[in-house]
């Protein structure tokens, strides 16, 4: 697992925890859980990073948050997606496909 | 945000922090365990996975609002270590400061209690007091008719009252004393909004019938003094000139009246003022002007409606006085008379007009020091910032932002003039002390009550803040410039080349010590003319021999001395004192030399029509038998008065020498006549010509001044009491005792206002020049003191910078006594820098100032040339022992230190 690892482009993580936050509230190991599940264990986020981003994205006023019972009947942090968090969604997704696009295009066409 | 609510909101995030993680972790585990793993296992594979649990929450908390706060204590923890790093630094910064800032507190102080601090009343900007004008004069003092117009219901004032001082002899179980006393109306208190700490105030029915409510109010001093703080002193009877009072109340501490400076010790209704003034009533005569009047405007309205409203009602009182019958001449003069409303936010104060220029120019004196104080320390900082350039640059290179390293450093500063202002505090109190007793002088005590309140706290603050950006932005200024690259570069030595701040000839540290010279210079000059100026005025000749001459100032008109009995009373004390052994001779004057209160009359002078914009008044005193050799005042002409010009006798006057000169020139005045404006005196001959002397002060110049028997002259003129002059012939201090029970004998009644001495009185009119000559002279001390400290700490540092330099001069054959002359050369360039600032701006200063010199011109050329040669001596002792290690220098030593 550890070699495969792959590092997540700058500006990636945000959004990935956007898109995650999208589908309903939901706290911070879920969202580790998700990310990890959707992408097959691609990708592995590390506590690290996610709860620094979480706060940074609550900051910014494109993540709320609130407290509920977990599945396990502990307190626990939901996040859910802003209004503005959308919109934010919305831009970093169709910069994500412009980019890749170009990026595949390259790929293809210098081959 | 409180700075408490977030301290709280923090402590909550934290623990929301904390959940939110371990509620991760522990999810995790739970995992873990599902998936087959053994709970301890489950546990060491989740922490491990985790990670550090600190270095998460740290992260997350830079996100938070929290983060400048927490680097604001990082920074200024930061700065306390720095500081704690260099002991000898800090210690010098913070006593310059907290002496610089102290001392600045402790005049501000004075400043904010003479001309600054409201009276303690609610509203006190809605108070005024009511000012009499007419085309020539203007009065504060009106007759009680004239108020009564006033206090009516009207639609501008919410209140008008009115008072007046007088003494009163007090009689409390056989015990006889003095007090201020003043005659209020019912309204006072009430109009003020002030309540008693005691008792009651006088209620509007006791402000009705004269002579019905002998009541009375005391204040706190008074309480304190002659009550001891007796809680039953309600309702406690107490004899005031001869008429038995009920206290009915004790005033608040804060509470002296509505006029700074004196003091009033007892409060009594208007209408109980014929019972205390020798029963003659002055409420209903319209020609009694002694009242002063104070209104509280209403909220809401103007200044012009309260003015238009109060002269409305004052044209229509003075038309009712005036009667039907009006020339056109008086109708006219009635126009331009009227009343005007003056602010009386910060009560009424002769004193304020007294000190307020003195306590301006030490203001802006102390103010001076405390700039050379921030230059020097700014020098130091400097200083250190060179030394401390490798280290910002490490900083800088490791990746700290520019504008935090600027932060840190300002951060430093803020934190050094903190604990100076601390420390400040400390200085001002004990200045404070210093100041109000030097104020007070030995004379008049002032009663102003000075105190850190938060006025001066806050005025502390600014200053500790106002010092820190002076002294701070320097090298703050510095250190942005830093390229971290040339920096480390740069030999270890002399990091100051990095920066390019050695290669020009004027670093800002040369530049900030040329400013202190200037300052100091100003400081010096100023001090200089303060007291060559008190040197002039003590060298003023009076015109009077002051030596030996013991003065008592009593009044026998509150014991009851009316007419000729007062005349005869006067008489007998001064045949008992003329008995006295010891005694060589005495006299009487209603006004004794260099005083305060003065008598004017306008005169006419037989055989001289006045010009048309002629002064035609004079001032005047009443005098005894033997007036003119008990001062030895020199009879130019004519003869000195004598028992014989009694009050049967013809009118006599003797005249000083400036208005024989004015009205008479060089013809003989002995024998002229002249009559005062009011005809019922008659016609007075002139007897003599006394040579000038002065009246009110040193200062003055000697004025026009005539001198009238008292037996001759109405008794009204003296209803103050007399000043008995006593010419003894050893000490004058050793005849008090004799003289007193010499006035008891004659009537014990006759209370004795006070014993001086004349030489004492004419110390004491200089007291306030004195004070102000030796703050200044103080200052300038410490203006020099800073100076040399700045010019010793420039001059070693340029020194040791240039020991390679100096090493390479003597290896090439340069004499010791070259190197220490250009060494001394270079520090007396700085200060010439200095200098050709700073005199014109001590000029400029002493044109500004110059209300508050005698006898030189504001570029006294003693004073400027004497403050140019000291700083130039000054700039040489701080620059001889650096000079001197320069010259000592070894060269080969200082050849290899490169």
């Amino acid at each position: 697992m550890g070699e495969e690892r792959v590092e997540l482009l700058k500006g990636t993580l945000d959004m990935l925890i956007l898109k995650i936050a999208a589908l309903g509230p939901i706290h911070g190991y879920g969202i580790a859980q998700r990310v990890q599940q959707i992408s097959r264990d691609f990708f592995q986020l590390q506590q690290g990073s996610l709860y620094p981003a979480l706060h940074r994205l609550e900051d910014r006023g494109w993540l709320k948050a609130e407290w509920k019972m977990t599945d396990t009947g502990r307190e626990g942090k939901f996040y859910s997606l802003t209004r503005k968090g959308r919109r934010q969604l919305q831009n970093e997704v169709e910069n994500w496909e412009k980019l890749t696009g170009a990026v595949a295009l390259i790929l293809q066409t210098a081959e | 945000m409180r700075w408490d609510q977030r301290l709280f909101r923090r402590a909550r995030t934290e623990k929301r922090l904390d959940a939110e993680l371990r509620s991760h972790l522990e999810q995790q585990i739970a995992d873990y365990i599902a998936t087959g793993m053994t709970p301890e296992e489950a546990r060491r594979r989740g922490r491990l996975e985790f990670g550090g649990l600190e270095q998460v929450k740290e992260e997350c908390r830079d996100v938070g609002a929290a983060r400048f706060i927490e680097a604001l204590v990082q920074d200024v923890r930061y700065g306390l270590r720095q500081l704690r790093r260099n002991p000898g630094f800090t210690a010098v910064a913070v006593i310059t400061l907290a002496l610089g800032i102290g001392a600045n507190t402790a005049i501000f102080s004075a400043v904010d209690a003479v001309l600054l601090r409201f009276l303690p009343v609610p509203h006190p900007e809605q108070l005024v007091l009511l000012r009499w004008q007419s085309a020539h004069e203007a009065t504060d003092y009106l007759p009680y008719p004239m108020f009564k117009q006033f206090r009516k219901r009207n639609q501008v004032f919410s209140g008008v009252m009115a008072f007046h001082n007088l003494d009163l002899v007090t009689r409390m179980d056989r015990e006889q004393g003095l007090a201020t006393g003043q005659l209020v109306t019912g309204n006072y208190f009430s109009v003020l909004g002030v309540r008693p700490m005691l008792g009651r105030t006088f209620s509007s029915g006791e402000d009705r019938v004269p002579g019905a409510d002998p009541l009375a109010l005391i204040s706190y001093r008074y309480w304190e003094t002659q009550f001891g703080h007796n809680a039953s002193v309600v309702g406690h009877s107490l004899e005031l000139n001869g008429v038995s009072f009920t206290i009915i109340g004790v005033m608040p501490r804060a509470f002296f009246g509505v006029s700074l400076g004196d003091s009033i010790d007892v409060w009594i209704p208007m209408m109980m003022q014929a019972q205390v003034m020798d029963g003659k009533s002055i409420l209903d005569d319209p020609n009694s002007w002694q009242l002063q009047v104070m209104a509280r405007r209403k909220p809401g309205v103007s200044e012009q409606q309260a003015l238009a409203a109060v002269n409305v009602r004052y044209q229509r009182y003075a038309h009712r006085q005036a009667g039907s019958r009006l020339s056109v001449q008086a109708e006219h003069n009635l126009r331009d008379e009227r009343i005007v409303l003056l602010p009386a936010a910060r009560g009424l104060s002769t004193l304020r007009g007294r000190l307020s220029m003195p306590l301006l120019v030490l203001m802006a004196l102390v103010g001076l020091v405390l700039l050379i104080a921030c230059a020097n320390i700014a020098s130091l900082v400097l200083a250190r910032a060179t030394v401390r350039q490798r280290e910002l640059a490490v900083r800088i290179a490791l990746g700290a932002g520019r504008l935090r390293v600027l932060r840190q450093l300002l951060t430093e500063s803020l934190v050094l003039a903190a604990l100076g202002g601390a420390a400040s505090l400390l200085f001002a109190l004990w200045g404070e002390h210093l100041l109000l007793a030097l104020l007070s002088g030995a004379g008049t005590p002032v009663a102003i009550n000075l105190r850190l309140d938060s006025a001066v706290l806050v005025f502390a603050a600014c200053l500790a803040l106002l010092t820190a950006i002076l002294f701070g932005s320097a090298p703050a200024w510095q250190a942005a410039r830093i390229h971290p690259g040339s920096v480390m570069k740069a030999s270890v030595r002399d990091p100051a080349a990095a920066s390019g701040a050695g290669r020009s000839r004027w670093e800002p540290r040369k530049i900030l010590v040329a400013g202190e010279v200037a300052m100091a210079l100003l400081l010096v000059s100023s001090a200089g003319m303060l007291v060559r100026s008190l040197q002039k005025l003590k060298d003023v000749d009076p015109g009077f021999d002051a030596n030996g001459v013991l003065m008592v100032s009593i009044d026998p008109t509150l014991a009851g001395y009316r007419g000729n009995r007062l005349m005869n009373f006067y008489d007998q004390v001064t045949g008992a004192v003329r008995a006295l052994p010891g005694v060589r001779s005495a006299s009487l004057s209603a006004l004794p030399p260099i005083t305060d209160a003065q008598w004017r009359s306008g005169v006419f002078v037989e055989g001289h029509s006045p010009g048309p914009n002629e002064q035609t008044t004079t001032d005047l005193d009443f005098v005894g038998p033997g007036y003119f050799r008990t001062l030895r005042i020199p009879l130019l002409q004519g003869r000195e008065f004598t028992l014989l010009d009694s009050a049967a006798a013809p009118k006599v006057a003797i005249i000083n020498e400036a208005m024989a000169r004015f009205y008479f020139g060089n013809q003989r005045a002995i024998g002229k006549r002249l009559s005062f404006i009011s005809p019922e005196h008659g016609e007075i001959e002139i007897v003599g010509v006394a040579r000038n002397c002065k009246y009110h002060s040193l200062r003055e110049t000697m004025p026009h001044m005539m001198y009238v028997p008292y037996a001759q002259t109405p008794p009204a003129s003296l209803a103050y009491g007399m000043a008995l002059e006593i010419r003894t012939a050893g000490n004058s201090d050793a005849m008090v005792g004799a003289v007193r029970q010499a006035i008891r004998a004659v009537d014990g009644k006759v209370p004795i206002l006070g014993f001086t001495t004349l030489a004492r009185q004419v110390r004491e009119s200089l007291a306030q020049e004195r004070l102000v000559s030796r703050l200044a002279t103080v200052f300038a001390l410490l203006a020099l003191l800073l100076a040399c400290v700045g010019i010793y700490g420039v001059m070693t540092y340029a020194v040791a910078r240039r020991t390679g330099e100096i090493g390479i001069r003597m290896a090439l054959g340069a004499r010791r006594t070259q190197v220490l002359g250009m060494v001394l050369r270079e520090a007396l360039g700085l200060a010439g820098a200095g200098i050709v600032i700073g005199v014109p701006a001590a000029i400029v200063f002493a044109r500004l100032i110059s209300n508050q010199l005698y006898g030189i011109s504001p570029a006294d050329p003693l004073a400027v040339v004497g403050s140019v040669a000291l700083l130039g001596v000054i700039a040489l002792i701080a620059s001889y022992i650096p000079a001197r290690r320069a010259a000592r220098l070894d060269p080969i030593a200082a050849l290899r230190h490169e």
